[in-house]
C-alpha cells in the first residue's frame, strides 16, 4: 500500500467514522452527501481571494452562469493561497462543507494580477490546480447571442491546439471536460446540442476559452450542417503555475467501480442456501447415444 | 448598568450576507423557483415551462415563462383586461374571469405553436376532472403551475386559471384537491367548479343582496347595472365568451395613444427685452401710486 | 479526418494539430467548425433508440478517464440477520407502524411504547402454569421483555464488532497500535513455531496451551561477536572454492 493510500485510509473525509444522526433531516443530509457509484455532476465552488479585480469578479460571475445550478458562489473574502504549503486546507474544508469537487479562485496581486486557480479535489483532498492569469477578457454580456443562451447548458467541449504534447496542458484539457461534461449522463437528445465550449492552445502558451452556439443546416445528406455564431465569454488566459497529482491519487481517483453483472440462470435456492446453476445442455444426439446394447432394439434382427 | 453582550457586533456585520434582492422585497420564493426552473438534462432536452399566475387589484395576469442564462423570458401571456373583448364586461378579477383569462392564455398559446387544432381541450365545460392525453405525433404543451407567493387554499382563483389552461388544451400535472369545496369525507365537487366558472356564486349573491336592500344592491353592483348585466344573463355571458375566445384567442395590440403636447411645468426664462419691459412697468406702477398718495395728502 | 480526434461519449473534440504563431483568427474559426461538425456528424450517427423519442441518442463510453469525485463506495457488511435472510430468502417488506386498536378505539402502534399488544399495560393475564407458587406472573412478563432487550443488544454489539474486524483488516497496519499483550502473545507463538509451520515437527506431540509457554527472547539474540565470527565462516567456506 503506497503512502498516499494510507494517508486516504486515514483521513478520508468520506469514509471517516461519523456519529450516527440524531435527526431524520440530518441522516437525509449524511445520505445525499455520501460516495455514491453514479455520481451526481461535481459542483464548482466560486470563491474571491483576498483582493479580486473587477476582471476577475466579472470572470468568475460569467463561468459561474454557464455552471448553472451545480455552481456555488462564496460572497465574502477568503484568503486562501493553496499553492502556499498549507495553503490547501481551507480550501479543501470550504469544498467539503459546500460538497462540491471542483473550485476556481480569484484574486488579484501585483506579483499576478488577475489570477484565477482552476482545480479539482478527489474525497475532499486536493488532485490538482492550474494558476491561469486573465489576459484578455470579453464578458458575456457584450454578446448579442448570449441572450439566446439556456438557463442550463449541456455543452459540447472542443480543444484546439497540441494539448496533449505536455503533461500540464495535458490534464488541464482533461480538468476542462471534467468541469463542463457530466460523465454519468449517458444520454443525449438532438435538441440538447446547443452550444460548444472552444478551448485553444497557443503557441506561447496562452489558453483561450470561447463559447459558441450551434446552429444547424440542412445539406443534401441526412447529416446536418453546423455553422456557429460566438456567445462569450471570451477569455485570454496564461499559464501560471500548476500542481498535478500524484501518480498514486490519481490512480486511485480514476479506479472504476466494478460493474456488477448480473448472473444468468444462477439462483439461491431458498431453504438449503445453496446456489443453483442452470445450464443448457444442448440438443442431445440420440443416434449417437451410447447406450447399453440390446438384440431387441437392433433392426437387423427382426428382418 | 446591565452587562449586555452585544451579538450584532462589528465582526457579525461584515460577514453578514444579505438576500438576494427578489427575496429582500419579498418578491420571490427561491426554494420554490429552484425546483420549478431547473430540469433534469439526464432525462429531459426542452426548457421547463411555467404557467405563471399572479392577481393584482384590477387584473389579472397568465404568462408562460422559460428560464434563460440571461433571465426569464415569456413565451406568451393573456391578460383579464383583454377579457371585455369577449363580452366579459365586470368582474375582471373574479373566478370565472381566472377561468376565462387562463383559457384565453391556452388557446392563444396552441395556436401560436400550430398544435390549437390537435388539442381543443374540452369545450363544452362541466367542471370535471380533465387531463390532455397526448395526440397523435406532437406531444402536447406541458407547463407547471407557478403561484408565486399566493396561498394555495382550497378553492383559490389560482386554481381557477389552472383549470382554464387545462381545458384549453395543455398539460399541467394537477389533482382536483384544491378546487372549491373540496373536503376529505366528500371529495371533489364538479358541479361546484362548474358553477363558479359560470360566476352562479356572484349571481347568487346578487340576488341575496338585490332581496334584502335595494340601496346595497346598486352601491355593490353599480359596474353590473352600468354595464347592464343582471344576475341570470352571468352565465350566458361567459358561455358565449368561451366560445368567442376559442374562436379567435389572438391578441390585439391597442392602438397606441396619441401623446399631445406636454405642458411645460418649467418657467421660461426671460428676454432682455422682456425684463426692461416689465421694469417700466413696474416703476410706472409705483409713480402712479406715489402720485395718487400725494393727491390724498392734499 | 487527419488531425481531428472525437470522443462521442464525452461530447467533445479535439484538433490536435499544434496552432502555430501566423495563423490568422480566420484560419482558427475554420479549424473549430471543421471539428465541431464532425462531432455533431457523428452524434447524428449514433443508432436511434425508439421510433417514439427520435432524437434520443445513447453516448457510447468515452475515451477520456476522468477522475471520481468520492472514492467508491464500500458495501456495508452484512449483519447475522441478514445473512441468514439471503440465504433463506427471505425479503424485506414495509409493515404499517400504526393499527387500528379496536378496545382503545384509536389507531397505536404496532410495536414499542404506547403500542397494542404493550404487555407492561395489561391488567389480566392469562395462566400460566410454569407459574412458581408465589411468582408474580407481572414480574415474569417484564423479565421476559429485559431479556429480550438484553439479547438483542447482545446481537447488535456482535455485528457491530464483526463489522469493525471487517474494516481493521482492510486498513493498514499500524504497529503502534498494538497493545503490549498482544506483543507478548505474539512473542510467545514466535518461540515454539518452526519455518515450516509445524509440518515436520512432531505431530505426536500433544499442543502447548499459549498460557503454559514462557517466552524466551534470548534464544535468538546471538552475541555480536559470535555471528561476525560465523559471517566469517560462511565467507571463507564459499571463497575456498575459488
Amino acid at each position: 500500500m503506497s503512502i498516499v493510500e494510507q494517508i486516504m485510509n486515514v483521513t478520508s473525509p468520506t469514509s471517516e467514522k461519523q456519529r450516527p444522526p440524531k435527526s431524520r433531516k440530518g441522516k437525509k443530509h449524511l445520505e445525499s452527501i455520501a460516495p455514491q457509484w453514479e455520481e451526481p455532476p461535481k459542483g464548482l465552488l466560486v470563491i474571491n481571494g483576498h483582493q479580486t479585480s473587477q476582471q476577475v469578479k466579472n470572470v468568475l460571475a460569467d463561468l459561474s452562469r454557464l455552471k448553472k445550478p451545480h455552481c456555488r458562489q462564496l460572497r465574502k473574502k477568503n484568503n486562501i493561497l493553496p499553492f502556499e504549503t498549507g495553503g490547501e486546507a481551507s480550501l479543501e474544508f470550504l469544498c467539503k462543507k459546500n460538497d462540491c469537487s471542483h473550485f476556481i479562485l480569484g484574486n488579484h496581486t501585483k506579483k499576478r494580477p488577475h489570477n484565477l486557480i482552476l482545480g479539482r479535489l478527489y474525497d475532499f483532498h486536493l488532485l490538482d490546480m492550474f494558476e491561469l492569469g486573465v489576459v484578455d477578457y470579453k464578458g458575456l454580456d457584450e454578446f448579442e447571442m448570449a441572450k439566446q443562451l439556456k438557463s442550463q447548458l449541456k455543452p459540447l467541449v472542443c480543444f484546439v491546439g497540441d494539448f496533449d504534447s505536455d503533461d500540464t496542458t495535458r490534464k488541464l484539457k482533461n480538468l476542462f471536460l471534467d468541469l463542463f461534461h457530466d460523465f454519468e449522463d449517458r444520454q443525449l437528445s438532438l435538441e440538447q446540442l446547443d452550444n460548444v465550449f472552444v478551448i485553444s492552445l497557443y503557441h506561447d502558451r496562452t489558453i483561450s476559452f470561447q463559447n459558441f452556439m450551434i446552429r444547424l443546416k440542412k445539406s443534401d445528406t441526412y447529416l446536418p450542417r453546423v455553422a456557429l455564431e460566438e456567445a462569450g465569454p471570451c477569455i485570454r488566459f496564461s499559464l501560471r503555475r500548476s500542481r498535478l497529482a500524484a501518480d498514486d491519487l490519481w490512480k486511485q481517483a480514476t479506479k472504476r467501480p466494478k460493474q456488477g453483472k448480473s448472473k444468468k440462470n444462477v439462483t439461491m435456492q431458498p431453504i438449503l442456501g445453496r446456489q443453483v446453476g442452470r445450464i443448457h445442455v444442448g440438443r442431445q444426439k440420440l443416434d449417437k447415444l451410447i447406450i447399453k446394447k440390446q438384440r431387441a432394439l437392433k433392426s437387423k434382427e427382426f428382418e | 448598568m446591565v452587562f449586555v453582550k452585544v451579538v450584532k457586533n462589528k465582526a457579525y456585520f461584515k460577514r453578514f450576507q444579505v438576500k438576494p434582492r427578489r427575496r429582500r422585497e419579498g418578491k420571490t420564493d427561491y426554494r420554490a423557483r429552484l425546483k420549478l426552473v431547473t430540469q433534469d438534462l439526464r432525462k429531459y432536452a426542452s426548457p421547463r415551462y411555467r404557467l405563471v399566475v399572479r392577481f393584482t387589484n384590477r387584473d389579472i395576469i397568465c404568462q408562460f415563462v422559460y428560464a434563460r442564462l440571461e433571465g426569464d423570458h415569456i413565451l406568451s401571456a393573456a391578460y383579464a383586461h383583454e377579457l371585455p373583448r369577449y363580452g366579459i364586461k365586470v368582474g375582471l378579477t373574479n373566478f370565472a374571469a381566472a377561468y376565462a383569462t387562463g383559457l384565453l392564455l391556452a388557446r392563444r398559446t396552441l395556436k401560436k405553436l400550430n398544435l390549437d387544432e390537435v388539442y381543443v381541450g374540452k369545450e363544452t365545460v362541466d367542471g370535471e376532472f380533465f387531463e390532455v392525453e397526448p395526440q397523435g405525433e406532437r406531444r402536447p404543451f406541458r407547463a407547471y403551475l407557478d403561484v408565486g407567493l399566493i396561498r394555495t387554499t382550497t378553492g383559490n382563483k389560482v386554481f381557477a386559471a389552472m383549470k382554464g389552461v387545462v381545458d384549453g388544451g395543455v398539460d399541467i400535472p394537477h389533482n382536483e384537491k384544491r378546487f372549491p369545496k373540496y373536503t376529505k369525507e366528500e371529495g371533489f365537487n364538479p358541479e361546484e367548479l362548474r358553477r363558479r366558472i359560470f360566476g352562479q356564486h356572484i349571481a347568487e349573491y346578487m340576488k341575496l343582496v338585490a332581496e334584502e336592500d335595494k340601496s346595497l344592491y346598486e352601491a355593490r353592483f353599480s359596474q353590473y347595472i352600468k354595464a347592464g348585466v343582471g344576475p341570470d344573463d352571468l352565465e350566458e355571458m361567459y358561455k358565449q365568451a368561451h366560445s368567442r375566445i376559442r374562436a379567435d384567442p389572438s391578441f390585439e395590440k391597442k392602438p397606441k395613444r396619441e401623446v399631445k403636447q406636454h405642458r411645460a411645468f418649467r418657467q421660461r426664462k426671460l428676454t432682455k427685452e422682456e425684463k426692461q419691459e416689465n421694469l417700466k412697468k413696474k416703476i410706472e406702477k409705483l409713480a402712479m401710486a406715489s402720485m395718487a398718495a400725494g393727491h390724498e395728502e392734499e | 479526418m487527419d488531425g481531428v480526434e472525437v470522443d462521442l461519449g464525452s461530447l467533445s473534440c479535439a484538433d490536435v494539430r499544434p496552432i502555430l504563431q501566423g495563423e490568422t483568427k480566420q484560419e482558427q474559426e475554420e479549424r473549430i467548425l471543421r471539428a465541431v461538425e464532425f462531432l455533431v456528424q457523428g452524434l447524428f450517427t449514433l443508432p436511434e433508440q425508439s421510433s417514439e423519442r427520435k432524437s434520443q441518442r445513447e453516448l457510447p463510453e468515452p475515451f477520456s478517464v476522468i477522475p471520481r469525485a468520492k472514492p467508491i463506495p464500500k458495501e456495508k457488511p452484512l449483519t447475522k440477520w441478514e445473512q441468514f435472510a439471503r440465504i433463506r430468502g427471505i425479503r424485506k417488506r414495509k409493515r404499517d407502524k400504526f393499527a387500528w386498536d379496536e378496545t382503545r378505539g384509536e389507531f397505536r402502534p404496532i410495536h414499542g411504547y404506547r403500542s397494542i399488544n404493550d404487555e407492561s399495560d395489561q391488567v389480566i393475564l392469562p395462566h400460566d402454569p410454569s407459574l412458581q407458587p408465589g411468582e408474580s406472573p407481572f414480574d415474569r412478563v417484564k423479565e421476559g421483555k429485559r431479556n429480550r432487550v438484553k439479547n438483542n443488544r447482545k446481537s447488535q454489539e456482535r455485528n457491530k464488532r464483526s463489522i469493525a474486524k471487517d474494516q481493521l483488516s482492510s486498513r493498514p497496519v499500524r504497529t503502534d497500535k498494538y497493545k503490549s499483550k498482544d506483543l507478548e502473545k505474539s512473542a510467545k507463538i514466535a518461540s515454539i513455531s518452526t519455518r515450516s509451520l509445524g509440518k515436520y515437527g512432531d505431530r505426536n506431540k500433544p499442543r502447548q496451551k499459549l498460557s503454559s509457554i514462557k517466552a524466551s527472547h534470548k534464544k535468538n539474540i546471538i552475541p555480536s561477536g559470535a555471528e561476525r565470527e560465523r559471517t566469517f565462516q560462511a565467507v571463507n567456506d564459499v571463497l575456498k572454492n575459488f
